[in-house]
């Protein structure tokens, strides 16, 4: 087994940084002790005059730079930038100097694989001025205090965790020092090592006044938003019922004062505070119980636990030693290899390799269920995170196979869900994802999957797959369909009538980033350079308009869809509906992404929407602004998405559907993608049931879309939202 | 759920359970096996297909080994496993998520809980209730100072939410499917499912229970877990009522607040005589009116927020999507 690579970040930020002896010197003591490093040096701000320091470094050491555009953006995000472009799974966050015994950091690297999730360390043998210390020790006493936590110096700027601790944890502004304490209030394994102290930079004595200040916020905000995430009320009623009890007896007391002692309340200032902290005491309360509300009714969306696996029973319930213990796809096939992405996808990728090392699992030989009957059902609440476990693991299962996908059609569009499952005893050996879509161009219909490319059935074998048609049919035919359509992306046994209309786009990605540029062919590969660089030579015979632009995965959702409604706009299309897109990123989170190109002047011109999935990044939901005859951007961004997604560790790139000899298709083939033909299939039911022929390219839709590029925008929206039900 | 031809869905080998046990798990890597062998036992008199759902919530101490070991030899079980630690209602949140029966039973995995119980409560479900809770009758615990706090938290809890239970702090618990799906548990809320459940308009009963004595730990409750359990009981309640609006509950607590701020106001114009007469408008108190006016302020400062909390529930989806559940689980 490899030795384990640990990243160590360094974010620059300050002016007096020397990063070659931090490199040297951690490098030596992490080689020594047997592991593998990687340096991420970030920079915020310009970076000449550390130009020269960090040539030496690259021609020792594997080096990544990360320039931080503008500066000035924190240690925050020069963190989370640093750990983004990390490979090791171990992290190491190192300052700008040699801060502490070099020898030290092995024992930050062992605390993390000892199952620690975060590490800080506690300097000793201080070597900084007095006052300093003196700061240091009251502030760490302020955090013990207030935030219960027992942290001894937080100010040390090495701190070691693994990756997916930055995943879970979110923090920004002045937070990274407060990172173990966030880490922990989370339920990670959180443990302070010693390490002895070697030098320190900074400012000697009194810092400024905001310093302090700043501070203090720092560690209110995070003590109060821990526990208003929790139980508001608890909080807030616990400080209103204070204030209540504090300011009753103190009015009481002035108001009997006044009845029995005759005394005036105008020059007892203690009666209005007395009655103030009652009112500010209610006040309080009422917003524990606002903070209450919002919590309970967004609970639905706040559901943060990370599966890791879920695992059916197997055996006879009499037998002493039994079949196999997991669920799976093909049955003797050892499970695909190590993904990328287990970290990335969202909840069920299921580390299957970690059972198989218990060592049955892989020799066992499976309990021969041949004789028992195929059974097919639909599928049970309960049983979401099964499927999802069973289309991770089969070798086709696509991004649309997932449970995600149903609930958004479902809830955006309330079509309804059949989903079907076929099973041997209780092993699963295939699903199949369908939708009852009632539409007034297309009548009724089941659908495997609408508003998806990919789609169909998903089996073990011919047997089972055959077995899901089967019920597939009999269930249209029993909820009265003109056809089941299944949007099989590769062939599938069996001969179905099929639809040669459309075709798709696939690659593999190279394993460096800057090969994705080498497979683009020369006139697409010009086009990219002249939307990129800024330097780049006019195309002959094209006007260029716009350069120097970046492609950054940031982009929002209304981005997104202002540029794709307007875009739709244009080709006649109804547009889907804002809340569509916004339901697939509540949905999915991470798994979809928002890449944007942005001008220098900081105006979005095209945008696209990805889907991640297993080692696949599909390119799905594109804009671009028409009215700006920009060269290239289109395959710059999506040129940039492909470098993005190498980055990120994936393997493959889906460039998505077409209709054969579209305009699309011709960007795509140019783009140096071939066409591959997609096997969506349809079970005709309904009597004088054809292929659906509702498409764009229709003649007979001419007119209606030239109506409808004509329509103002508004209306447009208005009429999409409505319509894109019934165009699945 | 449309329903399947007869001929595809029976059999006695059918795998569909109709009862599911919930058991959360942390490191309790000696007590999983006899736990497990005690529900088997118990589940197998009852005359139901089940399934027991074990979650394990990060333990580290190898009791996911063998969990895995238990799940390879019996078809009953289903394990679902976190990446790591997220807490008991996270982790009875997911099984419940998980499960598939019709009837859901939820249980601790310490062995306090005795699995010869379940057959009982589930009897007394079929008699017409949403939710059999627990009664832990003959506590075996030996301190006082647990019993009481305890018994004043239960009193309390069963008064104000109206679910009349002795004993909400059982976990031993049986409830329809239709319940447990419609409810979002975070934070400490498993402890008020029952009387979340009278939200929800549930039938709710109970029946004693045998309990074993915890057999290691502190004792739980402070003063500051009292306060806490009362501010849960302050929250629950009003969102249990809140179904109906919640800016009720803020003019409920804007209310005193008013009549406090008027009384200041008045009382700002009174003067009081060494005689004990008043005498009224003689002049004014200054720092009575403005604590009176200030007061008022607030008041209705508070009495907005419930707007706000009115906005808020509209704005979530919240209720459609709690009807739409019910509406399905309910005819199933």
């Amino acid at each position: 087994m490899t030795a384990p690579l640990i990243s160590v970040v360094v974010a620059i930020t300050g002016p007096d940084a020397h990063p070659l002896p931090v490199v040297d010197g951690l490098g030596k003591a992490l080689v020594g002790g047997g592991y593998r490093c990687e340096f991420v040096v970030v920079l915020d701000g310009p970076a000449t005059r550390y130009e020269r320091e960090l040539r030496d470094i690259a021609a020792h050491w594997p080096l990544r730079i990360v320039q931080l555009e503008g500066g000035g953006l924190g240690e925050s995000i020069a963190l989370s930038a640093g750990v983004a472009k990390a490979k090791g799974d171990l992290v190491v966050n190192a300052p700008p100097y040699l801060q502490i015994e070099p020898e030290d950091v092995l024992l930050v690297v062992k605390a993390l694989e000892a199952g620690a999730d975060c590490v800080a360390t506690w300097r000793y043998s201080r070597i900084d001025p007095w006052l300093n210390q003196l700061q240091s020790r009251f502030f760490n006493l302020c955090l013990r205090w207030i935030m219960n936590m027992p942290f001894h110096d937080l100010n040390s700027g090495t701190r070691g965790f693994r990756r997916r601790v930055l995943d879970e944890v979110s923090f920004y502004g002045d937070q990274y020092r407060f990172l173990p304490v966030l880490a922990r209030r989370q339920g990670f394994r959180v443990v302070e090592v010693r390490v002895r102290h070697r030098e320190e930079k900074g400012r000697a004595g009194f810092y400024g006044l905001g310093v302090y200040l700043r501070r203090l916020l720092d560690i209110l905000t995070i003590t109060f938003l821990t526990r208003f995430t929790q139980r508001p009320l608890r909080f807030f009623g616990y400080l209103g019922f204070t204030a209540i009890a504090v300011g009753a007896p103190m009015a009481l007391w002035y108001l009997y004062s006044k009845f029995e002692l005759d005394q005036s309340l105008s020059d007892k200032p203690g009666f209005v505070l007395g009655a103030l902290l009652v009112a500010f005491g209610f006040q309080l309360i009422g917003f524990g119980l606002v903070g209450e509300i919002i919590i309970f009714t967004q609970a639905p969306n706040l559901r943060d636990f990370k599966i890791e696996d879920v695992v059916e029973g197997a055996g006879d319930a009499d037998a002493t030693d039994g079949g196999r213990p997991e669920e799976g796809g093909p049955a003797a096939v050892k499970p695909a290899a190590v993904k990328p992405d287990a970290v990335k996808s969202d909840a069920v990728a299921p580390t299957s390799p970690v059972a198989a090392d218990d060592g049955r699992a892989a020799n066992a030989v499976p309990i021969e269920h041949a004789d028992e009957p195929l059974r097919v059902r639909e599928l049970l609440p309960g049983e979401d995170s099964r499927w999802d476990s069973y289309v991770s693991r089969h070798p086709l299962g696509t991004f649309f196979h997932r449970t995600g996908w149903a609930r958004t059609v479902a809830e955006q569009f309330r079509h309804q869900p059949h989903h079907l499952v076929v099973e041997q005893g209780r092993r699963w050996l295939g699903v199949l994802p369908l939708f009852l879509t009632r539409s007034l161009f297309l009548g009724r219909n089941l659908v495997s999957m609408p508003y998806a490319v990919y789609g169909g059935v998903l089996a073990d074998d011919e047997r089972a797959q055959q077995a899901l048609i089967t019920q597939a049919t009999a269930l249209g035919r029993e909820l009265g369909v003109g056809y089941v359509e299944l949007r099989h992306l590769e062939a599938r046994p069996g001969d179905r009538p099929r639809s040669p209309l459309y075709v798709t786009f696939r690659c593999e990605l190279p394993d460096d980033p800057a090969d994705v540029m080498a497979r683009i062919p020369k006139k697409a590969r010009a086009e990219v350079r002249c939307a990129r660089d800024p330097a780049a030579p006019a195309i002959e015979g094209k006007r260029r308009e716009s350069f120097g632009i970046r492609v950054t995965p940031d982009g929002s959702v209304d981005e997104l869809f202002e540029l794709f409604a307007e875009n739709k706009r244009r080709l006649g299309s109804p547009s889907l509906p804002k809340r569509w897109f916004r339901g697939l990123v509540e949905e999915f989170g991470k798994a979809a992404v928002v890449h944007r190109a942005v001008d220098p002047r900081g105006r979005t011109l095209a945008a696209v929407m990805s889907f991640c999935f297993k080692d696949t990044v599909y390119a799905y939901y594109s804009g671009s602004h028409s009215d700006v005859n920009v060269t290239g951007v289109n395959n710059w961004i999506y040129c940039a998405i492909m470098e993005w997604a190498v980055e990120q560790g994936y393997r493959h790139f889906d460039f998505g559907r077409s209709r054969v000899d579209s305009g699309p298709a011709k960007f795509k083939k140019n783009m140096g993608f071939e066409a591959e033909p997609l096997h969506y299939e349809y079970l005709l039911l309904g009597p004088g049931a054809k292929l659906p022929e509702f498409h764009p390219s229709n003649p007979k839709l001419a007119l209606p879309r030239r109506l409808w590029s004509k329509m103002p925008m508004g209306a447009c929206n208005f009429l999409g939202a409505r319509l894109s039900r019934h165009l699945p | 759920m449309s329903e399947l031809p007869a001929s595809l869905g029976a059999g006695a080998a059918c795998p569909i359970p109709v009862l599911s046990v919930v058991v959360p798990i942390y490191n309790e890597r000696d007590n999983v096996a006899p736990l497990h062998e005690a529900l088997t036992h118990a589940l197998q008199q009852l005359d139901r297909s089940y399934e027991i759902v074990l979650v394990d919530d990060g333990s580290r101490d190898g009791t996911r080994d063998v969990l895995r070991r238990l799940a390879a030899v019996d078809p009953h079980l289903r394990l679902v496993l976190f990446r790591r630690n997220y807490g008991q209602t996270a982790a009875m949140a997911a099984g419940f998520h998980a499960a598939r029966g019709r009837t859901i039973v939820s249980m601790d995995g310490d062995l306090q809980n005795d699995p010869a119980d379940i057959g009982r409560l589930v009897d007394k479900l079929d008699e017409g209730y949403d939710v059999v809770c627990g009664w832990r009758r003959w506590r075996q615990d030996r301190a006082v100072t647990r019993l009481l706090p305890s018994r004043v938290a239960n009193f309390l809890i069963s008064r104000v939410t109206g679910a009349r239970i002795h004993d909400t702090g059982c976990s031993l618990k049986v409830y329809r499917s239709w319940v447990v799906r419609s409810l979002h548990l975070y934070s400490d809320m498993h402890r008020f499912l029952a009387a979340l459940g009278v939200g929800l308009g549930a039938r709710i009963t109970e029946l004693p229970v045998r309990h074993h004595p915890r057999r290691a730990g502190k004792s739980k409750y402070g003063l500051g877990r009292v306060f806490r359990v009362l501010a849960d009981l302050v929250g629950i309640k009003m969102l249990i009522q809140f179904a109906a609006h919640p800016i009720r509950w803020f003019s409920l607590l804007a209310l005193p607040l008013l009549l406090l701020a008027i009384g200041m106001f008045v009382l700002g114009f009174v003067k009081v005589r060494g005689t004990g007469a008043w005498e009224w408008f003689a002049g004014y108190d200054m720092a009575a009116v403005a604590a009176g006016a200030v007061a008022m302020l607030v008041a209705f400062n508070v009495f907005l927020l419930g707007f706000l909390a009115e906005l808020q529930v509209k704005v979530s989806k919240f209720f459609r999507h709690r009807i739409a559940i019910t509406a399905r689980e309910a005819s199933r």
